[in-house]
């Protein structure tokens, strides 16, 4: 027992210090903090959209294994900038591979979701 | 060979009393270290790149696994190649078995974190109830190493689990979460070293804490320095670990570095 109080104790205290140094010097996120430069993103998507028009779902499919192989990736650097606006283009990227992968895609699921996450990268805080 | 029967003959036992799994050495939290990173990036490649899903590529990653605990379980002695090639299995499985329930089944991650806890403390204690002793020492016998392993497991669903939970939900980025962890190992081995804290629970903890610093040390190697990181992304990052882990087993595997005999009960 008095094992557990120690070890409970040797990792609260650091935690503690990290805690208020964060506080006091980091301070919170900003709600519109910036996610970093998304044109390299919107390119992709764009071209998936370009594609999706000519009605080549099985192209466009490919193509947006692209995008969520470059989501995925910079997932760890970009989410803690701004979690809500990361989580909202994520929630808009969920349903677009959706779209493009459920049984056969159709342009009247594919063009909407594309559409929706194309206006999530553009304006990702929401303003 | 010859090292094996020396240090067996010379502590007065037979090597079938050599213990099964490696001493704790600074090599073996180096390659530790590095084997979560690969864990990590490995798992995430695999899912993406495979292009077979989640679930299909879980699946037949747990089933690599199994065969190489088969491989680790036939050896009844340490042997690197075998046990760290079950580690980073088990290291990708376990991040698998993580984001699965996340993703696939919508569990929140404090319910992951907590559920994995209590696993791993239920695991202790039959493990304990069943052994008499928890020693990573005296793995001797296959029913101890099946507890080895299974606790094994649960500190890495558990460390990728935490690790996950403070870099998101409480929106620290993968360098403060380095930070903090690497903090936590540092008091815990100052208690260690200069508190008496005891060596079998430290040892634990500072398993579980190196989950999530393996996994922020290879987030700043992969990262783009657009994020702070360093841009070399995830596949040059896992060959480089793969790398030095073969390298480092290698070493292992001609100095007999981790080999011990087993000790207490």
């Amino acid at each position: 027992m008095k094992q557990i109080l120690l070890a409970t104790a040797l990792i609260l205290a650091p935690v503690g210090a990290f805690t208020a140094f964060n506080i006091y010097f980091v301070g919170t996120a900003q709600a519109d903090a910036s996610l970093g430069d998304l044109s390299p993103m919107k390119a992709i998507i764009a071209d998936v959209q370009k594609i999706a028009a000519t009605g080549d779902f099985k192209a466009a499919a490919t193509r947006v294994t692209d995008w969520e192989t470059a989501w995925d990736d910079a997932e760890a650097g970009m989410r803690p900038l701004n979690p809500d606006a990361w989580g909202k283009i994520d929630a808009a990227s969920d349903g677009a591979l959706k779209s493009l992968r459920r049984g056969t895609p159709t342009a009247a699921t594919v063009t909407p979701a594309l559409a929706t996450l194309m206006a999530a990268l553009t304006n990702p805080t929401g303003k | 060979m010859t090292t094996l029967s020396a240090m067996a003959v010379g502590t007065g036992d037979q090597p079938s009393t050599l213990n099964r799994v490696p001493k704790v050495t600074f090599d073996f939290w180096l390659i530790k270290l590095m084997a979560v990173t690969m864990g990590e990036t490995a798992a995430d490649y695999l899912n993406v790149n495979l292009g077979i899903g989640l679930t299909n590529t879980s699946l037949i990653m747990t089933a690599v696994l199994a065969v190489a605990l088969v491989l680790q379980f036939r050896q009844k002695r340490y042997v690197p190649w075998s046990y760290w090639l079950a580690v980073v299995l088990i290291s990708v499985v376990g991040t698998l078995v993580t984001d699965n329930l996340v993703d696939n089944f919508g569990v929140p991650l404090i319910v992951t974190a907590v559920g994995f806890t209590v696993a791993l403390a239920a695991t202790f204690a039959v493990w304990y109830g069943s052994e008499g002793t928890l020693s990573i020492h005296s793995i001797r016998t296959t029913r101890r190493e099946a507890w080895y392993w299974l606790a094994i497991l649960f500190t890495f669903a558990l460390g990728t689990a935490a690790g996950d939970l403070v870099a998101e939900k409480f929106g620290l980025g993968y360098f403060s979460t380095g930070i903090l962890f690497g903090m936590i190992i540092a008091s815990l081995s100052l208690g260690y070293f200069f508190l008496g804290l005891d060596a079998i629970l430290g040892f634990w903890l500072v398993y579980i804490l190196t989950r999530p610093l393996g996994a922020s040390f290879g987030d700043l190697l992969s990262q783009t320095p657009e994020y702070g990181g360093f841009g070399l992304g995830t596949v040059i990052t896992s060959a480089m670990f793969l790398g030095a882990i073969v390298l480092i087993v290698a070493y292992m595997s001609v100095t007999h570095d981790g080999e011990e005999p087993a000790v207490g009960i």
